[in-house]
């Protein structure tokens, strides 16, 4: 990067901390760190919501994957709308009128503090483990890119968001992820405008269009029913239904957001703006992975994008094999290029294959070398072309959004956690009478320690892609079944303490089942098993426990 | 801190709600038949 690039970063990330710091002085209550004093407006809301679902790897690793696969990732979003009405006609109304500071804490008034403790202290262990991943999983990308090491990343990313989270509470976290996002969403614009001039140098923009549809990488829509397939029409409508209902239903740190709304209605809209936007948004950012793919169709891609290993390879046993490869990929390349601007779709299919099949072999010598077999690239083609292709002060920039996408995530998350820690655990279990100061410290203290809990899970979790593997499962493990308890709870009068409790277990000890015995069934489909197990189970033992 | 009478403001959304299942639906047919047009 050029210095004024990294002026750029540097002056990005001071102006996080200064606004954040500067956020601080509204929050001299409770309430105000944790809700605003519900006083945000419903647009300021709306973004917030939105940043925190944007993760750095959502910039990343969507477009990567939509370089390497298309648009049918779209399809996860298909159930979002449709929940953010059903939100907004009962839960909304619901907890804003309960005057709750978390989801959970409506629990206890519906049932009683069993299942209130249990479900705030699974939204605990899940969304701890899961910060530390939303940290590591850019770090590990960024510290390729700027040559970093892992810790320091980790580190850069963390301190100014712990920082600004622990003093500014939700104020600062809202009104960044605003900042962030339009950073984001802006520096996603300006990357279309220069791949599109980049395409259209060598050929119109309607025939590099119908190249990446004869890829398939058009097909957006997959029609088939096949509970083995991740994105189809059917799991995004129906399981990405049920993951949205519990994700912004149930998990605090998505409900403390409108909770933070100045009305019901500002609420309402808060959510709906997300209805309106979030599939639109996903296909910017998926559209932007395809037409990198089209962009390197006309000149030499990258054999391997991620280059951790270059130097490792070149020293390895398997050097030549990989030169080797290097050569024939490159000639390939061309040959793609020339068929492209041809427009000879046959030989630009074949020739595409053949390097996608050159891609693999090089991904195995590097496997073979480090031993390192979760090897991917993936997350590297973006930020490559951000490296190598965008002009001077917008790669500082576009490195400034992912370091804005990475901390709007993890920001919310971590006042979200620090809020279930004080409101459901410290005050409820602990200390029940104390001063609003004193809870005000406490929260502080209570933030910068999950921040730093998350620091070492991201240092630890950045070398075990398997872990990561394992944290992102373990939010559709319990998400369906939370959802069951709620449904109980706002649904039902029959339901009872011991039903939703009882009904709590049987939901996730079915979706552990389901998951570790039929691991056939794609993830999107547990929300919906574990929330109909919770529901059954619950009113069953209701009708037993009365 | 006290409640005010705004916080309660709560007024139907029908509208709203019928307009994002009718752009839902669009967006998909509209990425259905993009598909089918470069298959």
């Amino acid at each position: 990067m050029s210095p004024i690039d990294w002026g750029v970063l540097i002056v990005y990330l001071s102006w996080m901390i200064w606004d954040g710091l500067r956020r601080s002085k509204n929050t001299d209550k409770v309430e105000g760190y944790f809700l605003a004093s519900r006083s945000l407006p419903w647009w300021a809301v709306g973004l917030s919501v939105m940043a925190t679902q944007m993760s750095a790897i959502t910039i990343v690793g969507t477009t990567g994957q939509a370089y390497a696969t298309g648009l049918r990732f779209v399809q996860f979003y298909f159930g979002l709308p449709i929940a953010m009405v059903i939100l907004s006609l009962t839960v909304v109304p619901f907890f804003t009128r309960a005057r709750v500071y978390t989801a959970y804490e409506y629990l206890e008034r519906r049932f009683d503090v069993r299942v209130r403790t249990a479900t705030s202290f699974l939204f605990l262990i899940g969304r701890a483990f899961s910060l530390g991943v939303v940290l590591a999983a850019p770090a590990v990308v960024i510290s390729t890119i700027l040559n970093w090491s892992i810790p320091f990343t980790v580190l850069v990313i963390a301190i100014p968001m712990v920082f600004y989270t622990s003093f500014g509470g939700v104020q600062a976290v809202a009104w960044t992820d605003v900042k962030q996002m339009f950073v984001v969403v802006f520096c996603m614009a300006a990357s279309v405008g220069v791949l599109i001039w980049g395409i259209t140098r060598d050929v119109p923009l309607s025939h590099a269009i119908s190249l990446a549809g004869a890829t398939g990488r058009l097909q957006a829509v997959d029609t088939r029913f096949n509970l083995g397939e991740t994105y189809t029409l059917w799991s995004g409508l129906i399981g990405g239904l049920f993951l949205s209902l519990s994700y912004f239903g149930c998990d605090q740190s998505q409900v403390q957001r409108y909770l933070t709304a100045k009305s019901i209605d500002e609420a309402r809209h808060s959510l709906l703006m997300s209805a309106f936007v979030k599939i639109p948004l996903q296909l910017l950012i998926l559209g932007t992975g395809v037409l990198v793919f089209l962009f390197y169709s006309f000149q030499t891609p990258p054999m391997l994008f991620n280059r951790a290993y270059d130097a490792q390879v070149a020293a390895g046993p398997y050097a030549a094999e990989y030169s080797n490869l290097q050569r024939q990929f490159d000639r390939e390349a061309a040959v793609r290029t020339e068929a492209g601007k041809a427009n000879d779709t046959a030989r630009f299919l074949a020739s595409d294959a053949r390097l996608k099949d050159l891609r693999a072999q090089a991904a195995d010598v590097v496997k073979k070398t480090t031993g390192d077999q979760r090897y991917s690239d993936v997350n590297y083609v973006f930020p490559t072309f951000i490296t190598t292709h965008l002009p001077v002060g917008l790669v500082g920039l576009m490195i400034a959004a992912i370091f804005a996408a990475a901390m709007s995530a993890s920001s919310g998350e971590l006042s979200a956690l620090s809020s279930a820690t004080i409101i459901d655990f410290y005050k409820r279990h602990f200390v029940k009478d104390a001063d609003d100061a004193h809870y005000l410290r406490a929260s502080k203290i209570s933030t910068a320690a999950w921040g730093l809990f998350a620091c070492f899970v991201a240092m630890f979790a950045a070398n075990q892609g398997s872990l990561i593997e394992v944290v992102n499962r373990y939010g559709s493990f319990f998400y369906g079944s939370i959802l069951g308890v709620f449904i109980l709870a706002l649904l039902t009068k029959r339901a009872t303490a011991t039903g939703a409790f009882v009904g709590l277990i049987a939901g996730m000890a079915v979706v552990l089942s389901v998951a570790f015995g039929m691991p056939w069934i794609a993830f999107l489909w547990h929300n919906l098993i574990g929330a109909v197990v919770v529901v059954i189970v619950g009113m069953a033992v209701s009708s037993f426990s009365r | 801190m006290s409640d005010s009478p705004g916080q309660e403001r709560d007024t139907p959304m029908t509208g709203t709600y019928v307009a994002v299942l009718v752009i839902e639906a669009l967006i998909i047919l509209a990425l259905w038949a993009l598909g089918r047009m470069y298959s």
